[in-house]
């Protein structure tokens, strides 16, 4: 076994270590160092004093900006400036912006398929005539039962587990005795940059398969792709205990 | 880690008198949690974490009225709030190119004990670096439990994935940082 997979087996950590882990409860000693990460963490996050406020923030604390009030003031400000632009119009400006807001409220009102039906159609009618939109006719058809049945295999009504099993399922279909052993191929494609099927495996019937990580390689440490560390850009502190460079 | 009540029972007092704007209830809240709020920007990289802090009070404070829950729940809501301001700022920060090293502007306050802070800066600025190293949403996990100390239901809500999905992450989070201090074997 390469020191990497001893590394990797050595940090194999179940949930309950983790959350001892998160909650401070006392665990194997072989996890020390993240119990001293974890403390370190909530330390350097919590020990320091809160910031000052922001002018904005201050004004709030101080009861000077009345909370729940600045959203409703700003909407009537605004409604208030709109008013005082519109009658600044002229006569005919007011007919069209009128005529205009009347037209735009039609349109959507019929695309949104809210009009009575001959209305509806018209006003699609006229969309389609002067745009690229082009709407469906009619819903699309389905049998008379249609989702009246749901598989077993959804339900569990067969062997007891909802969803199913993808490997069981690989195992029985044509060409089975082509496939791997196990899934995780590391020449499969990276996948998404920030979810790997790795974080849902364990909610699925499929759990007892799933690999702890996907092998080293394309695709790291079941990342999609990212490296599970960031190469440091902070170089390393020196080992005190070998005194380099001391007398 | 029993859920640790920062108001000292007295939770729904001053939710009650910041609802109709009592300045005590107001500024309690903002003493009590803005600590933790601000460490948890600082450890997320936050580009200005302490004007980020300010902003998720003014959020906070303003929505507060339609706050309906306990002590935890009001945590969970104030980090969810944090969260998607520092996401927020992340959007900016790639719109604007202002790619900043974590913790490049955190000006410490003046140190009583210069050592014993220099010591504490130190472990600080590791514990900085190795989260610096976790995939994002690894990263996110941990903190939040450790720093928000939220649960993982709570996790999962604030940043939309399922409590599968976030065991998942902290488990590999957890891992990822055990095989970096095994690797370069730099204590804590």
């Amino acid at each position: 076994m390469s020191h990497t997979s001893q590394i990797r087996r050595r940090w194999a950590l179940d949930d309950d270590t983790v959350e001892a882990i998160v909650q401070g409860r006392p665990i194997d000693g072989q996890f020390d160092p993240l119990v001293a990460f974890a403390r370190q963490v909530r330390t350097a996050a919590v020990d320091l004093p809160g910031p000052a406020p922001s002018d904005e923030l201050a004004r709030i604390l101080r009861g000077d900006t009345k909370i729940n009030q600045e959203t409703h003031s700003m909407d009537v400000g605004r409604f208030a400036a709109i008013a005082a632009r519109v009658a600044s119009l002229g006569t005919a400006a007011r007919i069209g912006l009128g005529a205009a807001i009347a037209a735009a409220s039609v349109a959507g009102a019929g695309a949104a398929g809210a009009l009575p039906g001959p209305a509806n159609d018209a006003v699609r009618g006229a969309i389609e005539t002067v745009s690229p939109v082009d709407f469906a006719d009619e819903a699309p058809e389905h049998p008379e039962n249609f989702g009246d049945e749901v598989s077993d295999d959804a339900t569990g009504g067969n062997d007891g587990e909802n969803g199913v099993d993808g490997q069981q399922i690989s195992e029985e279909a044509p060409g089975a005795d082509h496939r791997p052993d196990s899934a995780g191929s590391s020449d499969e494609g990276p996948g998404q940059p920030d979810s790997t099927g790795l974080d849902r495996a364990d909610e699925t019937p499929a759990e007892p398969h799933a690999p702890d990580s996907v092998p080293s390689g394309n695709g790291g440490d079941g990342n999609g792709g990212q490296p599970e560390v960031i190469p440091s850009t902070v170089p390393s502190l020196p080992d005190q205990s070998q005194g380099h460079g001391r007398p | 880690m029993a859920q640790m009540d920062r108001f000292d029972g007295e939770f729904d007092a001053v939710l009650a008198a910041a609802v109709v704007g009592a300045p005590w209830a107001l500024e309690r809240i903002f003493t009590t949690l803005s600590p933790i709020v601000a460490g948890y920007l600082r450890m997320q990289g936050a580009h200005e974490p302490e004007d980020l802090t300010s902003e998720v009070f003014v959020a906070v404070l303003r929505k507060v009225a339609t706050f309906r829950g306990d002590e935890a729940g009001f945590r969970s809501w104030v980090f969810t709030i944090a969260h998607r301001r520092l996401i927020d700022e992340r959007r900016r920060a790639v719109r604007h190119s202002l790619v900043t090293a974590m913790g490049d502007d955190y000006d410490a306050p003046a140190p009583d004990d210069v050592a014993e802070s220099a010591l504490q800066s130190l472990a600080a600025e590791r514990v900085r670096e190795l989260c610096d190293r976790l995939v994002p949403d690894q990263r996110d996990v941990l903190l939040l439990r450790l720093v928000g100390r939220l649960t993982v239901d709570e996790v999962a809500a604030t940043i939309g994935k399922t409590p599968g999905a976030v065991k998942a992450l902290q488990r590999r989070g957890f891992r990822a940082v055990g095989r970096i201090l095994e690797r370069e074997g730099v204590p804590l």
